[in-house]
């Protein structure tokens, strides 16, 4: 199955938008770049500093090594998934409305990052 | 009805002769006059009166912004529209009612350029166009920002001088009369006026404000329709400064860690969530102000910059790919989940931070918070009105 094939898997999320999957280097791999009013190709570096500043964070804090983060804004949720196993290393997206199941999504992201390995 | 005259410039001449000939049929209405480059139009604006100039942004030689600059040296009342590939109509509808840009997204049919010109006309005619057609400050700083520019910015108001400094399009210093760094950026947005002058050879030699220009911008927007509806304005620069000075007159009068009680009510009620491990609250400087869990294992003081940092960054990462405005953020790690929102006390702003155990109640922790902040938020605009 390719990349394109397991991100089609969060297509059943309800409240779904899109989703991407970014390089560490933040290019994208593979993603809806049509999505009305997002410019997604342009998410990759951001996400990195984002993912970045979330790791340095927790691990100074003491509280672990973060690899997801969930940013809520008005027009709806970005979830981010860093995939970071010393070989393969990537970062997953998830764009949803703001009534979209979260729940749902989260265990999709998970499975979803993990079923990518295989493709890196 | 007088004969009107408007002004098209772009550097495509076939698209000019299009717009030219789509108009003709309009001519007891309105005039067109085109120019292929900002040189050109300038010196069209210097000899005729226009009622609209609508111009490409990304010119040969001068820009679309000289353009600007140059019209609304000559012609203050004339209307402005910028013809541009980027837009983002949500910020648009934000500001449309504080004299922001007009922008008309490329490419566009003739069909709409007409409907445009027609309606601004017909508003002009009747008096109805009032402010927002206007060419103001607030239009050329989106302009750099559009456009990405590297400069700065110089404005004389009221006898006093300041500037703007951009990279890339955002700003990242400012200072007027004796306001520096963000308020000073806030200041000039809200007053949106003044004589400027764009320096494109010179950048800032330090950057002192790291907010991204939407939420500077709409940040300001939304103080000055606060102040608005507060009858405080912004007509002289006195006023203006001491409404600048306000918040350190209130920040000594209210000295935030002296209401712990109204924090800790609601750090209490945070509490009652599952897996609970801390919650706090520190300024944009990265200061803790208050922490339900002051000791040093749980104590949030050496990560605040950090947690600033991310916020900052979450927002600045929406904005740009156009994803709407922050409401908050959470981060999980294999030991725990860490939620973030930003707070407003009304004179100033901070951000309430929620920590619980990975094995926490996620929901009832976004639920609360945002309860929580509400009655904070609440407490203190309350206090300062």
């Amino acid at each position: 199955m390719a990349i394109k094939d397991k991100l089609a898997m969060f297509e059943d999320v309800k409240g779904y938008i899109g989703s991407g999957v970014f390089s560490p280097e933040g290019e994208m791999i593979e993603g809806t770049t049509e999505i009305s009013g997002i410019q997604q190709e342009i998410l990759g570096s951001l996400l990195n500093d984002v993912l970045l500043a979330a790791r340095e964070m927790t691990e100074k804090g003491g509280f672990g090594k973060a690899d997801f983060v969930q940013i809520n804004s008005d027009m709806g949720l970005l979830l981010a998934k860093c995939v970071n196993t010393g070989d393969k290393h990537y970062h997953v997206t998830l764009f949803l409305k703001p009534d979209g199941n979260v729940a749902m999504a989260k265990m999709k992201l998970k499975s979803v990052s993990e079923a990518l390995l295989e493709e890196f | 009805m007088t004969v009107k005259r408007i002004l098209i410039v772009d550097d495509e001449k076939t698209i000019l002769n299009v717009l030219k000939e789509g108009f003709k049929k309009y001519e007891d209405l309105f005039k067109t006059d085109t120019a292929s480059t900002a040189e050109d139009a300038i010196e069209l604006i210097k000899k005729n009166k226009y009622s609209l100039v609508i111009s490409d942004i990304r010119l040969p030689g001068k820009s679309g912004i000289d353009v600007l600059i140059e019209l609304r040296k000559n012609q203050p009342d004339a209307g402005f529209i910028a013809m541009t590939a980027f837009s983002n109509p949500e910020v648009e509808e934000k500001v449309k009612n504080f004299g922001a840009l007009k922008y008309i997204e490329k490419p566009f049919s003739l069909a709409t350029l007409r409907k445009i010109v027609l309606n601004f006309l017909n508003e002009e005619e009747t008096g109805v166009r009032g402010i927002v057609e206007s060419i103001n400050v607030t239009s050329i700083l989106q302009l750099m920002n559009m456009e990405k520019k590297t400069c700065v910015l110089w404005i004389e108001l009221d006898g006093k001088r300041g500037y703007i400094a951009f990279e890339e399009g955002e700003i990242v210093d400012a200072k007027f009369g004796s306001l520096k760094g963000l308020d000073a950026a806030k200041f000039i947005i809200k007053r949106n006026e003044g004589e400027i002058r764009i320096d494109t050879k010179r950048r800032a030699k330090k950057r002192t404000i790291d907010q991204s220009f939407m939420n500077i911008l709409l940040d300001s927007m939304k103080e000055k329709d606060e102040n608005s509806k507060n009858g405080k304005d912004f007509d002289s620069l006195n006023n203006s400064e001491n409404e600048n000075r306000q918040p350190e007159i209130l920040h000594k009068e209210i000295d935030l860690k002296s209401y712990k009680k109204v924090f800790f009510d609601e750090f209490n009620f945070l509490s009652d969530v599952h897996g609970f491990i801390n919650a706090g609250i520190f300024d944009f400087d990265s200061k803790v102000l208050v922490e339900y869990f002051s000791d040093e294992d749980k104590s949030f003081n050496k990560i605040a910059p950090l947690i600033s940092q991310l916020f900052l960054k979450s927002s600045e990462a929406i904005n740009k790919i156009g994803f709407g405005l922050l409401n908050f953020v959470s981060i999980n790690s294999d030991k725990g989940i860490l939620f973030v929102s930003d707070i407003n006390f009304g004179f100033s702003k901070g951000l309430l931070f929620l920590l619980i155990s990975e094995k926490g109640n996620v929901g009832l922790a976004k639920n609360n918070l945002v309860i929580a902040k509400g009655k904070i938020e609440e407490f203190f605009l309350g206090l300062t009105n």
